[in-house]
């Protein structure tokens, strides 16, 4: 088989259902072997973004290309995709073996071709065995197995991913993240994942791509994305982040809106004194002591989880600021005032 | 006694008072069939009581009787491509309403209801009313397009309630893995409906092998087996149609075991693990 180009480009696509916009004017392009998470709160139109690419969900507007060409318009079994589907949608009358031969026999494959290659799919996903299995004799983690290799195994340009771990318990989903990931390596196929798992992202993909009401806030990498997020969505949606609103009132320096405490900036370019922005400080970066600089608040609640402890407390503006330190540090009493303190770096300036 | 003793004698006097019922509503439900089988066997040639002897002299008699067979055979003829045909219809017709947006489809289901809640004579009625336009069809045409779209209204009920609970994404899976929608129908649709298919076609086929009214109105001169009872019974009664009664009671009884096993085999996945 031909290798192909496993480009997609969205082009400005748009998808409405009665009115609302599942997907609004979304313009992305991800590379050939690029693995790639489309990352969202449920109903942000992250799966009608994956089913526009299979073919399952035409856009409104906009084109969607692969390798180039464009698509749109294309039937699904036209496309030169392969998904794997969140319930997996293994055919229940069919074996293991003859599940992942089904694409390859679409294909017109000759059989004795199409029982190497199944059989080469079954040693890869170290299912060898399980061939004549019925699909309600497997667990859900070979289930899970059995659904991407009968994607796989057609060797599509792209494979689609949606909520592939969903469905599995939490020791069963880490194993499977690492073999996933695994196989992308092996394989160089580009893989788009859905997920509303923030987790999930981050340890999987080169790029993640976060999504909030039909549209993509934010494009990058998972550091980027992680420590410099381009919005309070974004910023609150990956991973725990304190978000203050506050006023610039001179060089490196600003105010909590509503709190009066002067908090520290850095970065070249900063707005003028006057402008309004956002400050992102992840809790881990936190520091609580029982007096000194920084911003003073009640202390609401302590919960020790083993090797950290989370300490919530609440500015005098009402706000509730989360700081998380090693279980050994100091730990103040609830009730009493404490100063929970940040340096200028750790403040990530996300403007209006 | 013992209060264990105590509370099995209530439970015995619970549950033989449960059998007693259970006992009576099977024999209110029965006891018409079991009557026509007794007298299928009994020697009086005007069936009644006392009874007046064992015989098998009606079964031969019945089936020496060119028009009782002629009607059997008719029948599971007409019956077998009424249902056959109803099946066809209903399986696409319920696809669409249970798979695709469908506006006003509340409305669509109830016309679909209509032949079903229609008073059969109403739409033996309609049906003479019809024919005179194709005079040819009256006779077995007739029978069996009339029969036809009496079981496919409800056919189309009882597949679309069964495709409801379909998964979709088996058919998604199978398109995005090449498959178009003709080799989508063939290779997951029909093989995952078909005991569906084949419940349905069983209840079409006994219901249109039963009916009578219609039938009667659109037969001109053709003669289905109820059609040749209701005729016989205008007479005497003869023991010759409690023979063939009770041999198409067996017949359907046994037929509805043997779906009933092939459905429970189907079902159970697990029929060749480790072979």
């Amino acid at each position: 088989m031909t290798k192909r180009a496993g480009d997609i480009e969205l082009v400005k696509v748009s998808k409405r259902y009665s009115g609302a916009a599942a997907v609004d004017d979304v313009s992305i392009a991800i590379e050939a072997g690029e693995f790639v998470t489309v990352l969202g709160p449920s109903g942000c139109g992250k799966s009608t973004l994956l089913r526009m690419v299979s073919g399952f969900v035409e856009p409104d507007e906009g084109d969607v290309r692969i390798g180039g060409a464009s698509v749109t318009g294309l039937p699904p079994y036209r496309r030169d995709t392969a998904m794997v589907f969140q319930d997996y949608a293994l055919f229940p009358h069919r074996t293991v073996a003859q599940n992942i031969a089904f694409g390859l026999r679409m294909r017109r494959m000759e059989k004795s071709q199409i029982a190497r290659k199944v059989d080469a799919m079954l040693e890869l996903l170290n299912l060898a065995g399980f061939g004549n299995r019925r699909i309600g004799e497997i667990s859900g983690g070979q289930a899970q197995r059995v659904a991407l290799g009968r994607a796989l195994v057609v060797e599509p340009a792209v494979l689609l991913l949606d909520e592939p771990l969903g469905a599995l318990d939490l020791k069963l989903r880490k194993q499977m993240q690492a073999e996933l990931k695994g196989i992308h390596r092996k394989l160089k196929l580009t893989f788009i994942a859905v997920t509303h798992d923030q987790e999930e992202a981050l340890n999987l993909s080169d790029r993640i791509a976060v999504m909030n009401a039909g549209r993509i806030e934010q494009f990058a990498d998972p550091e980027t994305i992680y420590n410099r997020p381009a919005s309070r969505f974004v910023a609150d949606f990956v991973g725990e982040a304190n978000l203050f609103d506050a006023t610039v009132i001179g060089p490196g320096m600003a105010q909590l809106v509503g709190d009066g405490s002067t908090v520290a900036l850095s970065g070249d370019g900063l707005p003028p004194p006057g402008s309004r922005l956002t400050l992102a400080v992840r809790p881990e970066a936190i520091a609580v002591a029982a007096t000194g600089k920084g911003v003073a608040a009640i202390i609401e609640d302590i919960l020790f989880s083993g090797s950290v402890r989370r300490i919530v407390g609440r500015l005098a503006n009402g706000q509730r600021v989360t700081a998380m330190q090693p279980a050994a540090a100091f730990t103040p009493a609830l009730g009493q005032s404490a100063v929970f303190a940040w340096t200028a770096e750790a403040a990530w300036i996300i403007r209006p | 006694m013992s209060a264990t003793a105590l509370k099995f004698r209530q439970a015995s006097a619970g549950s033989a008072a449960f059998i007693a019922y259970s006992a009576l509503i099977y024999l209110f439900l029965y006891l018409p069939i079991v009557v026509i089988v007794l007298f299928a066997f009994d020697a009086k040639p005007v069936p009644g009581l006392p009874l007046a002897g064992f015989t098998t002299g009606w079964f031969a008699q019945a089936s020496a009787d060119p028009v009782l067979v002629g009607a059997l055979l008719t029948s599971t003829k007409l019956a077998f491509f009424s249902a056959a045909l109803a099946t066809a219809l209903a399986m696409p017709a319920a696809m669409v309403l249970a798979w695709f947006p469908t506006r006003f489809k509340s409305l669509i289901l109830c016309l679909v209801l209509g032949p079903v809640v229609l008073p059969q004579l109403v739409l033996g009625l309609g049906f003479v009313s019809l024919l005179r336009g194709a005079p040819n069809l009256v006779g077995e045409p007739a029978i069996v397009l009339a029969h036809t779209t009496m079981t496919a209204s409800y056919a189309t009920m009882v597949l679309y309630s069964r495709l409801l609970g379909f998964r979709r994404s088996y058919i998604e899976a199978a398109m995005n893995l090449g498959a178009n929608e003709l080799t989508v129908f063939r290779e997951v649709i029909l093989p995952l409906t078909l005991p569906a298919l084949i419940a349905v076609f069983l209840l079409a086929f006994t219901d249109a092998f039963g009916e009578f009214i219609v039938a009667w109105f659109v037969a001109g001169f053709t003669k289905t087996l109820p059609i040749v009872i209701w005729t016989s019974l205008r007479q005497v009664i003869s023991p010759k149609v409690n023979a063939i009664s009770t041999i198409i009671i067996l017949a359907s009884l046994a037929l509805s075991v043997l779906a009933q096993l092939w459905v429970i085999r189907q079902a159970r996945p697990s029929a060749r693990v480790g072979a």
